[in-house]
C-alpha cells in the first residue's frame, strides 16, 4: 500500500483518528509520519495512563515508531510501550536496549545521580584499575612538567601495562 | 534464635531493623516474561551459590502450605507479595535464621537480614555476606552508571532498602505522628504500615525506610537513616516523658488493665492483641511495669498472629477457636514471664 500523503513510498504507519465521531484513516510512510509529527499532529496521543510509574514514562517525547519496526529489547523482546504500561522493565537488558528512552524517567526518579555504591567484584577491580590509571596519568603529567624524564618513562610503562590488561 | 527472641539495641523504640538488597541475574527476564523453567533455573543457581556447606538451608516455596507461608510473613521474614505467588519461588535461610533470600520475588533475588532493635550495621554486614557469596558464582546485572539493575527503576543503584520497625505509642496517642508523617520526605524517609506497603499501623508500629537508592553509597544511606529515625526516636521519648509527667494515673491504669487482660482473658482477637501489646510495651518502656521484657512481648505478638497460631495448633481453626487459643497462649506466657 502506498503512503496516502506522498503517494510515492510504501506505507508503514497505520493510524485511525476519531474526532467528534468523524473517522480519518492514515496510511503513511515513515518520512511523512515524521513530518506530521513535526507539524504537531501527534499520532500517538498519550497511551499510558493509570499507574504512577507508567505516567512517569509517558512524558518521554514520543517519536513515531512505525509498528513493523518498533524497537524491542534484545533479551526479552519487550517494547518501550510495554515498559511504560507496566512501569517496570522487562529484563535487566532493557536498561541498555532503552537507555535513551528511559533516561528522562530515571532522571525524574533519581536526578542526574550516577551510581556510587558497591559493585560486583569484577567491576570493583575495574573501578580500582581506572582510579589507579587516573593517578598514574596525573603523576606522569607532573613528571613531564618538572622534566623528570626517567620517572616519566617509568610511569609511561606502568600506564601501558595497565591499559594492556 | 529468631530475631524477635533476642534483645536488640534501643528496644524501647526500635522493634527491628531489616536490610534488603535487590539483585538480578543478567540472562533472565522478569515476570511476567520469566518462564517457569527460567524461574526453576534461577532457583537452582542460587541454591548452589548459597549451599548447605556455607550453612544455608533451602525451602521450596512454590507449593508450600498457606499457613506456613503466611507465618513467615507474620515474622517479617518474607514479603506479603512473595507469599501470594503461584509461580516457582523459593527461600534460602542462613544458620541463625536472620538472613533470608527470597528467590523470584519481584527481583530474582531479595537478600534480607532482620535484626532485633536498631542494628543497621549488623543487618547490612550479614546481608553483604550472602551478597558476596552470590556475586562470587553468579553473573549479577550491573551497570557502571546505573548501579545494580532492578525490576522496578525506583530500586536502581545500590538496590538497598533499610527498614526500621518503630514502636511509637506516645506519638500515636498525642497525634503527633501525623505531623511527622507529613515531613518525612524532607528527611528522606517513607513510612509503611505494620505489615508492609499499604497496610495500616497497628500496635503503634510503623515501618520507616530510605527513599533514595541511587547516587549515594550504602554507608551514606545508613548514616542518613540513622539520623532521620534518630530524630523520630528523640521526639517519641520526649513525648513519653511529657505524657508520664502529666497523665501518670491514666497511663498506669491503661497499662495495668492491659496486663490484667493478658493474664485473664478467655478470648482475644487480633485487634485486641495489638492494643494489649502496645499498652504493655509502652508500660515497660515508661517503667510502669517490669513483669515482661521486649523480646517476650515481641515474641508473643508474633506467636499470636493467625497463621503462626494455626501452625502451633497443628490444625486449621475457626475464628472463635483461634481467639480462644490466643488468649490461652497469652495467659500461660504471662504466667511464665512473671515467675
Amino acid at each position: 500500500m502506498k503512503c496516502t500523503r506522498c503517494n510515492a513510498k510504501e506505507a508503514t504507519v497505520f493510524y485511525r483518528e476519531i474526532v467528534n465521531g468523524k473517522e480519518t484513516k492514515y496510511a503513511l510512510c515513515s518520512d511523512c509520519a515524521a513530518a506530521m509529527e513535526k507539524e504537531n499532529k501527534s499520532l500517538f496521543a498519550d497511551p499510558f495512563g493509570g499507574n504512577l510509574l507508567g505516567s512517569l514514562f509517558s512524558s518521554v517525547p514520543q517519536k513515531i515508531q512505525p509498528r513493523k519496526e518498533e524497537k524491542k529489547c534484545t533479551l526479552c523482546g519487550a517494547t518501550f510501550r510495554q515498559l511504560a504500561e507496566s512501569g517496570k522493565v522487562g529484563c535487566p537488558a532493557c536498561y541498555t536496549s532503552f537507555r535513551e528512552e528511559l533516561a528522562p524517567t530515571l532522571k525524574r526518579l533519581h536526578g542526574t545521580a550516577v551510581h556510587r555504591g558497591r559493585a560486583p567484584a569484577k567491576y570493583q577491580a575495574k573501578r580500582s584499575a581506572m582510579e589507579k590509571l587516573a593517578s598514574l596519568e596525573q603523576n606522569l603529567k607532573k613528571a613531564i612538567e618538572t622534566e623528570a624524564y626517567e620517572e616519566a618513562a617509568k610511569l609511561r610503562d606502568e600506564i601501558r601495562a595497565l591499559r594492556g590488561q | 534464635m529468631l530475631w524477635y527472641e533476642t534483645k536488640g539495641p534501643e528496644g524501647d523504640v526500635f522493634v527491628s531493623t531489616r536490610v534488603r538488597l535487590a539483585r538480578n541475574l543478567v540472562d533472565y527476564p522478569f515476570e511476567p516474561r520469566l518462564s517457569e523453567a527460567g524461574a526453576r533455573e534461577i532457583i537452582e543457581k542460587v541454591k548452589s551459590a548459597l549451599g548447605e556447606k556455607e550453612g544455608y538451608t533451602y525451602l521450596d516455596f512454590t507449593g508450600a502450605d498457606d499457613a506456613k507461608k503466611q507465618s513467615l510473613v507474620e515474622k517479617h521474614l518474607v514479603s506479603p507479595e512473595f507469599a501470594e505467588k503461584s509461580t516457582p519461588c523459593a527461600v534460602v535461610e542462613n544458620e541463625d535464621k536472620q538472613v533470608y533470600v527470597m528467590i523470584c520475588e519481584e527481583d530474582h533475588l531479595r537478600i534480607q537480614c532482620i535484626r532485633s532493635g536498631f542494628d543497621p550495621e549488623g543487618a547490612l554486614d550479614a546481608a553483604r555476606a550472602a551478597d558476596a557469596a552470590v556475586d562470587a558464582s553468579l553473573h549479577i546485572a550491573f551497570d557502571e552508571q546505573l548501579g545494580y539493575l532492578t525490576h522496578c527503576p525506583t530500586n536502581l543503584g545500590t538496590g538497598l532498602r533499610i527498614s526500621v520497625m518503630m514502636f511509637l505509642p506516645a506519638l500515636t496517642i498525642t497525634g503527633r505522628i501525623k505531623s511527622i508523617q507529613g515531613q518525612l520526605s524532607k528527611i528522606g524517609l517513607t513510612v509503611r504500615g505494620t505489615t508492609g506497603e499499604g497496610s495500616a499501623a497497628k500496635g503503634c508500629l510503623y515501618q520507616f525506610s530510605n527513599c533514595v537508592t541511587q547516587g549515594v553509597t550504602e554507608e551514606e544511606i545508613l548514616s542518613n537513616l540513622r539520623e532521620a529515625v534518630g530524630s523520630i526516636a528523640r521526639v517519641e521519648r520526649e513525648t513519653r516523658r511529657q505524657l508520664l509527667e502529666n497523665n501518670e494515673d491514666t497511663l498506669r491504669d491503661r497499662v495495668m488493665r492491659a496486663l490484667g487482660t493478658m493474664r485473664s482473658a478467655y478470648m482475644v482477637d487480633t485487634e485486641e492483641l495489638y492494643r494489649l501489646y502496645a499498652d504493655v510495651r509502652m508500660g515497660v518502656a515508661m517503667g510502669i511495669c517490669d513483669q515482661v521484657t521486649y523480646p517476650q512481648l515481641d515474641t508473643l505478638l508474633i506467636r499470636c498472629m493467625p497463621a503462626t497460631l494455626t501452625i502451633e495448633a497443628g490444625k486449621s481453626l475457626s475464628v472463635p477457636q483461634r481467639d480462644k487459643l490466643r488468649a490461652q497462649v497469652l495467659r500461660t506466657s504471662m504466667q511464665q514471664a512473671e515467675k
